[in-house]
């Protein structure tokens, strides 16, 4: 699957509020419509582009209680684990990350809940489900960046 | 989180003022209302309306040449109508954007959690340093000895090790955590708005 940087960087900005956004970023481009809606769609069916959608702003949609829960699991149970602990409507992010000698939590979830309450609940549920022992729960105190990823400031 | 302290009072003197305009404009299918808990969280709450037609168009808006035309058909709208839908829900920050998502491994770029742990008195010099590199898009104060974690992405190894390198050389922190991204279970940031 090929595709210019160029192209890259026109579709990264969000899309214009407009009647036809993709016809703006087309023009901006200098190619027609229907060409860069089939690119889009190609890169899509090719896993290059993994979705087109609205992202909402989580705290003010009402999702307030968020935490980052590592889970030390071993090397063998990763993909088992990680498969389940993913199936959580809650968990957005599920990740598996390097680990060292003193730091042995590898399994990473981001999980999102409107409250306190049902965000101990939860991870009460996928300990309970997995049976993992040892977690760690980093609750958000506060965001200080968050921004979509600036792919031109990345492959510059 | 931003929407939550300092700006409180006047973001909701804001919502008031702006929810006669919001609620005139998109009156006919949608309505969008403050909760109670609204003064203490600053957040909005969404009928099971808006919930039902924003979660489908998380993962699925329509590629298409006129989008909010073929919506606001489905709905029963005017394409007008939705389209100032979607400017008050971005204006009131529920809605922060709709956009084309590359896969970023795709594009050959690696990425990692980075967690440091951070003493009070240098957390806001810190912060300042990490946030200043487009290669970080998310970094949060957290709970725990390693305080602040933030993501890093970059097109290769060596830009990767030499940001990393610069922000301890800047910060003077050397508790940091490289967390390389190994296998990718789930990357969603989808709501399932019950």
């Amino acid at each position: 699957m090929k595709i210019s940087k160029e192209i890259i960087f026109a579709l990264a900005a969000p899309l214009k509020l407009v009647k036809q956004p993709y016809a703006a970023i087309a023009k901006e481009l200098g190619i027609d419509e229907a060409t860069l809606l089939t690119k889009i769609r190609q890169c899509k069916a090719a896993g290059v582009i993994r979705r087109v959608g609205v992202v909402l702003g989580h705290f003010k949609a009402g999702y307030t209680s968020n935490a980052l829960v590592s889970w030390n699991v071993a090397e063998a149970d990763l993909e088992a684990q990680g498969k389940l602990l993913a199936t959580f409507p809650q968990v957005t992010h599920c990740y598996v990350r390097q680990t060292y000698p003193q730091w042995p939590y590898s399994l990473y979830t981001m999980v999102h809940a409107r409250h306190a309450k049902e965000l101990a609940a939860t991870i009460k549920a996928m300990a309970q489900q997995s049976g993992i022992k040892d977690y760690t729960i980093r609750t958000t105190l506060k965001e200080f960046k968050k921004i979509k990823s600036d792919l031109k400031g990345i492959l510059a | 989180m931003p929407c939550c302290s300092d700006s409180r009072n006047s973001f909701f003197l804001k919502y008031f003022k702006e929810s006669l305009v919001s609620e005139l404009a998109t009156a006919a299918l949608f309505s969008l209302k403050p909760v109670k808990a609204s003064r203490k969280y600053g957040y909005y709450m969404l009928t099971i309306k808006d919930k039902k037609f924003l979660r489908k168009l998380q993962t699925d808006f329509p590629l298409v040449s006129r989008p909010f035309a073929v919506l606001a058909a489905e709905q029963g709208v005017t394409e007008a109508e939705l389209l100032a839908y979607f400017k008050d829900l971005r204006q009131q920050g529920v809605l922060r954007y709709i956009a084309v998502m590359f896969e970023l491994k795709a594009l050959g770029i690696i990425s990692s959690l980075i967690g440091m742990r951070v003493p009070a008195d240098k957390l806001d010099a810190t912060v300042a340093i990490i946030n200043a590199y487009p290669n970080v898009s998310h970094n949060y104060l957290r709970e725990g000895e390693y305080n602040v974690w933030f993501t890093v992405s970059a097109a290769s190894e060596r830009r990767l090790k030499s940001i990393l390198a610069d922000i301890r050389k800047k910060s003077g922190i050397k508790a940091m955590l490289d967390l390389r991204t190994r296998r990718v279970f789930k990357n969603q940031a989808v709501f399932e708005l019950k």
